[in-house]
């Protein structure tokens, strides 16, 4: 089960990832960009941690299909 | 051809892993898109920082641009979503199943006008995966199970990518290269493109009853492929750029004689229909789903057919408003965004130019912007007429917004998660390496057998004919000049793969099973698809090396 509040936090990770890198690659610097990716990567890592972690179980959304 | 990125065997193999992973996981396993996704997506990362010395920033930009690329299909993704649950929050999905069996008795027939006919046509307007999203609910409406319904779109609007969204891949591919002879490169596409077309009506009536099915289909597939792909290929001689809106439209208005057809307009006989949720036995767990679905439909409907196709006729005038009145147009893609992205390069010497504003985004002429117009439009009238209350007392259906959010949230993690993953292959030289591997090994009329199959790799990985292009068109150009191949053909295979790739590509996949209610079932979509998607490529293959010698 990915509960939908983690999948629609991944979400914001993801839209809030996009400008920091921006922002951080052209006009502050590489590490701000880093941290862009770095909301990237967990933004795409945090579904599949949920799921395997077990967190929120009790939420079910699971179409059943696994 | 670029020669900075390393073309040997174990680069090859490394860059072909994370598709491999992808496909294992999706297809084998049956994860779902929210997790196979970002699988992929990591082991990109991992092998563009090892063996294809990528340095972190690089990796961030393109991460960044892929989360950019997606906002793209995110703002279809949404409004179609509500566009669906305004529709049938009202009970207009009922009322349409309901009416259209008033309307035609011919099952085969309704589902190809809605998966094939439809498909292509909304394809011819709209593009960014719209045909999807909008028709695999009507075709759930009619009785189609789940995964056929998200299949069936994605088979039948596949041929008209490349010269669809009023030709803008065309358009792309003209920009980025120089091509020879324009005319022979239009008429050759086209020429292939009748291949998905033909093959993609045949394939959707042998989903939907296998044998007995295609028998029965083949005289109404016969006329409208005349229409379509025939009819494509005549315009092209003349104008490109409306040449799939025109074949498209005629195929649709074509629908209404043909439905008078003594073949079509009585029930065809009984057959086996897989593709039914009343046909076959019921041995797949997304059909739950539909259950409730099921039960509704014993219901009484409480508006009329008209009124349920209102929003869809709606989608379509906007759209041909937006499009085809050129200053309407020219004003609504006045307002463009874009964040800027430094230059950024590889160990390898793969370089990413600096963009002030990439790929900027022109939102009022954005195909999501006339859905959402379409919708708030379609709300108002069943608000208005009391379609929400009716429909409340007879069925007490879930709130909208959660129908939104339960389709949406994962779709677009898997989709934002397929398009990093393209852009890490871009950036990181692992899609040049893929195809200039193919290029080193192949003879020249191997390669003109797999030009196509290099296009199907592009799509499969952006859903877009347009970025499959632009990503491999001057890579099969310069191939094509060095080993003596006409370039028209080549240009054309690629051309033909790249719409051919869209049928596959699991951000596509992502698309209907997010509207359809059966998010995390990709993998058997994509086993519905994929085997009709390697005979085409194979078949488009042989045409394209036949188009060598002429």
């Amino acid at each position: 089960v990915t509960p939908s509040r983690f999948l629609g936090l991944s979400l914001v990770l993801f839209l809030v990832g996009l400008p920091v890198v921006s922002l951080g690659t052209v006009h502050v610097g590489p590490v701000l960009g880093w941290v862009g990716l770095l909301a990237i990567v967990g933004g795409a890592a945090l579904p599949a941690i949920a799921r395997f972690a077990g967190w929120g179980a009790d939420e079910s959304d699971d179409d059943g299909s696994r | 051809v670029d020669a900075s990125v390393p073309t040997d065997l174990w680069h090859w193999l490394a860059a072909l892993s994370s598709i491999v992973l992808l496909l294992i996981l999706l297809v084998g396993l049956r994860w779902k898109s929210t997790e196979a996704g970002p699988a992929g997506m990591f082991l990109a990362m991992l092998i563009a920082l090892g063996p294809f010395r990528t340095p972190v920033t690089t990796l961030a930009v393109a991460a960044g641009k892929g989360v950019w690329d997606a906002v793209f299909i995110l703002y279809v993704i949404w409004p179609a979503l509500l566009l669906y649950a305004v529709a049938d929050r009202a009970g207009a999905f009922h009322a349409l199943r309901a009416g259209i069996e008033k309307f035609s008795r011919n099952e085969l027939f309704l589902v190809l006008a809605f998966g094939w006919v439809f498909a292509s046509f909304l394809q011819g307007i709209t593009g960014f995966g719209v045909p999807i999203a909008v028709v695999a609910p009507l075709l759930l409406a009619l009785g189609v199970r789940p995964l056929h319904a998200v299949a069936i779109p994605l088979i039948g609007h596949s041929w008209a990518n490349m010269f669809g969204t009023i030709a803008v891949s065309w358009l792309a591919t003209n920009q980025v290269i120089d091509i020879a002879d324009p005319g022979a490169t239009a008429w050759q596409t086209a020429l292939l493109l009748g291949i998905p077309n033909f093959t993609g009506g045949v394939a959707i009536a042998w989903l939907y009853g296998r044998g007995p099915a295609v028998r029965h289909a083949v005289p109404l597939v016969v006329v409208v492929s005349m229409i379509h792909g025939g009819g494509q290929l005549a315009l092209v001689f003349w104008n490109p750029i409306v040449s799939n809106f025109i074949a498209g439209t005629a195929a649709l208005i074509a629908l209404y004689p043909l439905s008078f057809w003594r073949l079509y307009d009585e029930a065809h006989r009984e057959m086996e229909r897989p593709a039914m949720r009343d046909g076959a036995a019921g041995d797949d767990e997304a059909d739950r789903a539909a259950a409730a679905a099921r039960e509704r439909e014993r219901r009484e409907p409480v508006m009329s057919l008209g009124m349920a196709l209102f929003p869809y006729v709606v989608l379509t005038v906007v759209t041909l408003g937006g499009l085809l009145t050129p200053p309407i147009e020219r004003a609504l893609g006045v307002y463009r965004a874009g964040l800027p992205f430094p230059e950024v390069s590889t160990g390898y010497g793969v370089t990413t130019p600096a963009e002030a504003a990439y790929a900027p985004f022109a939102v009022f002429a954005h195909p999501g912007t006339f859905i959402l117009v379409a919708t708030i439009i379609a709300w108002i009238v069943y608000r208005r007429l009391g379609y929400y209350e009716a429909w409340r007392r007879v069925a007490s259906p879930e709130g909208i917004w959660k129908g939104v959010t339960d389709g949406a949230l994962p779709a677009s993690v898997a989709v934002i998660a397929f398009l990093i993953m393209a852009a890490i292959f871009d950036h990181s030289g692992q899609t040049r390496t893929l195809a200039l591997g193919i290029a080193a090994v192949t003879p020249p009329l191997g390669y003109a057998f797999a030009a196509n199959i290099i296009g199907v790799l592009g799509a499969f990985m952006t859903s877009s004919n347009t970025a499959s292009n632009v990503l491999f068109s001057g890579l099969q150009q310069d191939v094509a000049r060095l080993q003596g191949l006409p370039e028209a053909a080549i240009i054309a295979g690629q051309s033909a793969g790249g719409a051919l790739g869209n049928s596959i590509a699991p951000a596509n996949v992502v698309l209907g099973t997010g509207t359809t209610g059966i998010s995390g079932r990709e993998g058997a979509v994509l086993r519905l698809t994929l085997p009709w998607a390697l005979l085409v490529a194979v078949m488009i293959g042989i045409v394209t090396i036949v188009l060598t010698t002429v």
